[in-house]
């Protein structure tokens, strides 16, 4: 294929994406007409992908690598939440703290940006978006870029950028009912309705998930996962316009209720509190899409989202007023992008973009903050010749807390033979403080501290020290500056090919070096005693490893897919701290010091992971099954020699293997029954992994019209 | 007759050598350096729950005397009789303000065998401003991790402490909780220290 041909062939699928509307041929029919044909199993990668660069791509041929987690998959495996589906993919690990979350490239969940339908999500806690809260009724499919997307997306996308793509309507009508029971009193009913009618699509979701919640420590009060009640409402609508132009809204709106005991122990002392929890979470994203030529799309964005927490924590001393705290945040974003393509060698991408955030909690300064960021970013997709592409782009954005950041990135692909392509790329990614590390000032009386949010912190000391509350200062005022955001150089480098038609190979190898990390630490100690923290830009970690990934297909229904990796993580002032001999173990009373081979790197990653997807028909029946195992070796849970480093065995969480295997057996054309079993070996570790109830079972039932 | 009293001269004069010898009593230089672990020693521990809700001991310190290993009565805590004082995680020296003796402290990171001497400088005291073993996690002896809620003795930290009466001495702090457990947790009882010392009583600044 000529450069010329291939550049058209490329873009005419995409413009078919664009124009999707109309409901001519659809990238999804095209597919399943190709599955049936032997010769082309890995149609899947022939999949139009647009998170990469933020345009329609053909995922086998896009300059960044993506992973695709198509319909079929996720309709098949019936993971519970997305939380669940996400953990059984290569590459990602899930983390629980504050939240599950997803570790891409051995870095924390705070650094993935997660969209729905491109649009970001809000509502982190602690840096964690808890991918608990999202079930997957309405997802078409989920691309997973990796490797630094800052250029595109700005902040969080450092890691990488995971895009859940909701369902877009493909039948003249449709309905589906769905009822769901697992283990420990889940239930899950979800209802949708679609539909497309002339210039119009529209799609209608409702979801209720419930579940009693579960206990691996029956003598603690509380419940170890408490019960939960989330009802999530989904809708899109489409239009299309005067020719040209077509107008679509997503809305969104999610609400859950939990409600536990819980207890802790203090010095000996036991004390139990109850704690009513609700979260909500609105967001609506009308967009505008104008198609002013060949080869020149105009999109307008708007992304309005809230999302708010309820808590109340009462007991504890008997006479104790409940604690009742609320926090709220709110984005309001307006976004201009072009698409164009210049001659037959050059895919321009600019945008252009305002956002204000709103919080608002109690224990912000001030009660009610905002920023405002104001961005434009611009790629460049040169088709060098047949064979190579070359990709630039670099986004500038400006906080009003914090400055100026510009991201740039740079990649280029090559293409030897039709099936084979050669990656790599080196980028910049950030991520911004969080609103805890600049706005919020929180005092704890009886442990004598106050932690104060770094943009006010030269104010606030100052003012302290002009009224003699001051004691003594750990650190230069006047350098004092308010927290920068975290920043990282990665590079990739990956090698995809086809084995004749049924066998996709893939390696690839990433290198991260993240600085800038924030920190809490002392600045001053006031004249009561009370130290001062607040947070200052202060290590630097990096993050390596090589990927492998395996697929084969020997038939259009069967499958197997095995994926390992490779991880490599470490602090690089630990590491000095080491070589200058300044940390040291404890073994039975004796001291001595560390080498780098006692150093463990990062707490919570896993050296080795690897991960197994089979799906099948099962033989004389239409039933089809589908095993997936997810493979962790031991990683760090915590310090436990007072050194605050990973270095002994006992502070190791010991490696496991978790298996999901879900049957599907179809009935009379408009239903399907589903059973299975979650975490199907019954691995249970109740102190160190809480999230791990044992072995759940479940049934699910589907109806729809067709 | 005077083979006599020349025998019971000559015993009398050997009994005079003999006794002139004994030289222990009044002089310091052949003592022995102590080295020894003192255990459970109660660092202001709980008695109840405060008005707060949170746990409470009396709010006063306990005094050691690394000569004697022993605990000293705190209506003594005027005296030169202790040489540290312990509340919760706070350790203080009898100095400065803390007290009115010549104690002071410093820290060294070291294996705690390989200290063969203490320092002739760096010595610092109790002031308003800061105690010579600093409180604070990660800033003294010990770091408190805020997530398994255990307070544990920094590994390669040793406390070098001159005494009240201005003998040298290092100690390195085995375990913030009764029993010294291996790998404490929050339910275990705190407040009762467990640390290693090696004291020399000869006012020289050798710990061997």
């Amino acid at each position: 294929m000529s450069g010329n041909t291939c550049f058209i062939h490329r873009f005419a699928l995409g413009a078919t994406v664009l124009f999707g509307l109309s409901g001519s041929v659809l990238p999804e029919a095209a597919r399943a007409q190709e599955a049936a044909s032997d010769s082309l199993r890995n149609y899947e990668m022939e999949a139009v992908v647009v998170t990469a660069t933020r345009s329609p791509s053909v995922l086998r041929d896009v300059p960044v690598p993506t992973r695709v987690i198509p319909a079929e998959q996720i309709q098949a495996r019936a993971a519970l939440r997305l939380s669940d589906l996400l953990a059984e993919e290569p590459g990602m690990v899930l983390s629980h703290f504050l939240g599950t979350g997803i570790q891409l490239q051995g870095l924390d969940p705070a650094y993935t940006l997660i969209l729905i339908d491109g649009e970001p999500v809000i509502g982190r806690n602690g840096g964690t978006l808890d991918l608990d809260r999202f079930t997957i009724t309405d997802i078409a499919s989920i691309e997973v870029v990796q490797g630094p997307s800052s250029s595109l997306y700005g902040s969080e996308a450092l890691a990488g950028v995971i895009n859940i793509r909701t369902r877009q309507p493909q039948e003249p009508f449709r309905a589906l009912v769905g009822v769901r029971r697992q283990t420990h009193g889940t239930e899950n009913l979800t209802a949708s309705l679609e539909g497309m009618m002339g210039r119009y699509a529209w799609r209608l979701n409702a979801d209720r998930l419930q579940s009693d919640g579960y206990d691996l420590h029956p003598e603690a009060p509380g419940l170890t996962g408490p019960g939960y009640e989330t009802e999530t409402y989904s809708s899109r609508f489409d239009v299309s316009l005067i020719s040209g132009l077509s107008a679509r809204i997503n809305a969104r709106f999610a609400t859950e209720e939990q409600r536990n005991v819980r207890g802790f122990q203090q010095e000996g002392y036991a004390f139990t509190f109850e704690e009513n929890e609700q979260r909500s979470d609105l967001s609506l994203s009308p967009s505008l899409i104008w198609q002013a030529g060949i080869g020149n799309t105009w999109t307008l964005r708007n992304h309005l989202s809230d999302y708010r927490t309820e808590s109340l924590l009462s007991g504890g001393i008997d006479g104790r007023e409940p604690e009742y705290s609320t926090f709220d945040q709110g984005i309001r974003k307006l976004e201009l992008q072009n698409d164009q393509i210049l001659g037959t060698w050059l895919l321009l991408n600019t945008g252009a973009g305002i956002q204000r955030e709103i919080v608002e909690a109690g224990r912000i300064a001030g009660v009610s903050r905002s920023n405002r960021t104001s961005w434009l970013f611009s790629q460049q997709q040169f088709i060098l010749s047949s064979t190579i592409d070359l990709t630039t782009s670099f986004r500038i954005d400006h906080h009003s807390d914090y400055g100026w950041q510009l991201s740039p990135k740079a990649g280029f692909m090559l293409k030897s033979r039709e099936t084979v392509r050669f990656r790599a790329s080196v980028g910049t990614g950030f991520k911004a403080p969080t609103f805890q590390q600049l706005y919020m000032d929180y005092t704890n009386p009886v442990a004598g501290y106050s932690v104060i949010g770094s943009a006010d912190a030269s104010a606030l000391l100052s003012e302290l020290e002009s009224s003699g509350q001051i004691r003594s200062v750990m650190t230069d005022l006047a350098a004092f500056e308010t927290v920068v955001p975290e920043s990282s150089v990665s590079y990739n480098l990956s090698a995809d090919t086809d084995w004749g038609p049924a066998v996709h190979l893939h390696v690839s190898g990433f290198r991260n070096h993240v600085r800038d990390l924030i920190e809490t630490l002392p600045i001053a100690i006031k004249t009561n005693g009370m130290q001062v923290f607040s947070y200052v830009n202060l290590r630097r970690i990096v993050t390596q490893g090589l990927n492998a990934e395996i697929s084969w297909r020997p038939s259009a229904s069967s499958r197997l897919a095995l994926g390992y990796q490779f991880l490599d993580t470490r602090d690089l002032d630990v590491i000095e701290g080491i070589d200058n001999g300044e940390y040291f173990g404890r073994q039975n009373g004796r001291d001595f010091r560390l080498g780098r081979s006692d150093y463990g790197g990062l707490f919570g990653r896993s050296r080795h992971t690897a991960s197994l997807q089979f799906s099948a028909d099962i033989p004389h029946s239409s039933a089809d099954i589908h095993i997936r195992g997810a493979l962790k070796s031991r990683y760090g849970f915590g310090d436990q020699n007072g050194n605050l480093i990973l270095d002994t065995d006992q502070e190791y969480v010991d490696g496991h293997t978790l298996w999901n295997v879900t049957l599907n057996q179809p009935l009379s054309g408009f239903a399907q029954l589903q059973i299975g079993l979650v975490n199907a070996l019954d691995h249970i570790n109740a102190n160190q992994i809480p999230s791990l109830s044992g072995r759940q079972v479940f049934a699910a039932l589907t109806l729809n019209t067709r | 007759m005077k083979s006599r009293i020349t025998s019971f001269s000559m015993i009398l004069v050997l009994a005079l050598f003999v006794t002139a010898c004994d030289s222990s009593s009044s002089n310091d230089d052949s003592q022995e350096v102590i080295a020894a672990r003192a255990s459970d020693v109660p660092s202001d521990p709980i008695i109840g729950i405060g008005s707060d809700g949170r746990p409470v001991g009396a709010n006063a310190f306990s005094f050691f005397s690394l000569r004697t290993g022993q605990i000293v009565a705190s209506t003594d805590s005027a005296s030169t009789g202790w040489d540290l004082g312990f509340k919760g995680s706070t350790i203080i020296v009898n100095g400065g303000t803390s007290g009115p003796g010549n104690g002071a402290a410093q820290i060294v990171d070291d294996i705690f065998g390989d200290v063969m001497n203490a320092p002739e400088n760096g010595w610092i005291q109790d002031s308003a401003d800061a105690y010579a073993i600093p409180t604070g996690s990660g800033n003294g002896w010990y770091n408190y991790n805020f997530a398994t809620q255990v307070l544990s003795p920094i590994p390669g930290r040793v406390l070098l402490v001159r005494t009240a009466d201005g003998r040298y001495a290092k100690v390195s702090m085995i375990s913030y909780y009764q029993g010294a457990p291996e790998t404490p947790t929050g339910d275990d009882t705190a407040r009762f220290l467990t640390f290693d010392y090696v004291f020399q009583p000869d006012g020289s600044r050798k710990f061997q």
